[in-house]
């Protein structure tokens, strides 16, 4: 294109710093450019100047933009969560209700008598296989509820604990600007919520409670144990001429010492 | 001490030279390069050339002796790495990299250019979007608003000038 002035002025001069910049020069017109940028002090200031002004500009237009998205999708990741992860937190929440009902006697499981008390004879396989079935359940939900809650690439942007965010403050703002900036687009970028929930579909249900077992927190399962527990004096309930239970301590090697 | 090492430039003069135009000089090498970690590459071996032989140089030339061997070290590896066909025929984008080691502006650069885009007239102001956000070409530009070529060129130019003008630095001529 040829629509450039060829005065000596400092103007023509940043218009065609800007132009070289911004590859709007013809190649012919870029080479003469280029010699030119080899001799004149000028020339070289003026295109320092041009990427001053186009990167500022280019700054502040992304952030315009960023203020006039909606919140919806400003906020990709809490709008994905709010889908399946809100519904697995409330199953999970109903599980432990259930389980805390069925311990004070106030839920009546298939199988027990209205006291709650469970037959002697099947008391001890009905409430292994009910144990079982219900810690798969939390720990089933524990672990999507716990992958929709991790962004996929928490690790990069110092999302895994105080360390990585110590970690991350320790560059500047800029680059922690970029890096979130990355972070967002990805999510703006893609259906995170429904990539997850395929992601969680496709796993096997068998891989997922392998996971679990490592990953569910300890409240949990000690909510799931607690059905054990509960489980035993209901059956010594129907036998309480059977063998108690020793009441012991766990020993230590500390103890002594 | 031998006298060579007497005439070589004295560190504290280099380190005043690299504080006052580094940033200038990073922002000249990405605009021919477009690529920080090259201009980074170039920016270093300016200074190490500086202190190899920037005492046969005037003290009121360095700056422009400086600029010179960095656009001469730019151009070099341009051709060396065979890239001046790809930049001239089909140049990466002008965003500002990720991968910058430095940023290429400054705070009061954003904040003086933010004011001036905002006093811009709407008109101006959406050829600067179209332009440098969108980036979009003058021809797709004039196409779009259904203008002539050289509107959106002047629109374009004026507001580039005003800009221009907002940079803490920018010294009338």
């Amino acid at each position: 294109m040829n629509f450039h002035q060829s005065s000596p002025s400092r103007d023509a001069l940043d218009w065609r710093a800007f132009c070289y910049v911004t590859d709007e020069l013809s190649a012919e017109e870029r080479a003469d450019f280029e010699r030119r940028l080899l001799d004149e002090q000028e020339a070289r200031e003026a295109v320092a100047r041009a990427v001053e002004v186009l990167h500022a500009a280019q700054v502040v237009l992304a952030e315009t933009t960023a203020q006039a998205t909606p919140r919806s999708t400003a906020r990709p990741f809490l709008r994905g969560f709010s889908r399946l992860g809100w519904m697995s937190l409330g199953v999970a929440a109903c599980l432990l209700l259930a389980l805390g009902l069925q311990q004070a006697g106030w839920l009546v499981v298939p199988g027990a008598n209205q006291r709650g008390e469970v037959a002697e004879q099947d008391a001890p396989n009905h409430f292994d296989a009910a144990d079982e079935e219900l810690g798969s359940a939390l720990a089933l939900a524990w672990t999507q509820t716990r992958k929709l809650l991790t962004p996929p690439d928490a690790g990069a942007i110092g999302w895994e604990g105080t360390g990585a965010r110590e970690r991350t403050n320790l560059i500047s703002p800029s680059k922690w600007a970029e890096a979130t900036d990355a972070a967002s687009s990805r999510f703006l970028a893609e259906d995170v919520s429904s990539h997850e929930v395929l992601a969680i579909e496709n796993t096997t249900e068998e891989a997922l409670f392998e996971d679990a077992v490592v990953a569910t927190p300890t409240w949990m399962l000690a909510a799931v144990a607690g059905m054990e527990q509960s489980a035993q004096p209901s059956a010594e309930a129907e036998n309480p001429d059977g063998p108690k239970p020793e009441l012991s301590v766990p020993q230590t090697d500390n103890q002594e010492g | 001490m031998p006298p060579d090492e007497l005439e070589k430039l004295d560190p504290a003069v280099v380190a005043a030279l690299y504080l006052e135009h580094e940033a200038e000089l990073k922002r000249l090498l990405w605009g021919v390069l477009r690529d920080s970690q090259l201009a980074c590459d170039v920016l270093q071996a300016a200074f190490v050339k500086l202190m190899e032989c920037g005492h046969t140089t005037r003290a009121e030339s360095r700056k422009a002796w400086l600029f010179r061997v960095a656009m001469n070290e730019a151009l070099a590896i341009r051709r060396r790495q065979a890239m001046g066909k790809r930049v001239v025929d089909g140049l990466p984008s002008t965003r500002v990299s990720v991968a910058a080691d430095e940023p290429l502006i400054r705070y009061e650069t954003i904040q003086s250019v933010r004011r001036a885009l905002e006093e811009l007239p709407p008109d101006q102001r959406r050829i600067v979007e179209m332009r440098i956000y969108d980036e979009k070409t003058f021809a797709q530009i004039a196409q779009e608003l259904n203008i002539p070529l050289g509107t959106a060129l002047g629109r374009m130019r004026l507001a580039l000038a005003k800009l221009r003008q907002a940079l803490p630095d920018y010294q009338s001529p």
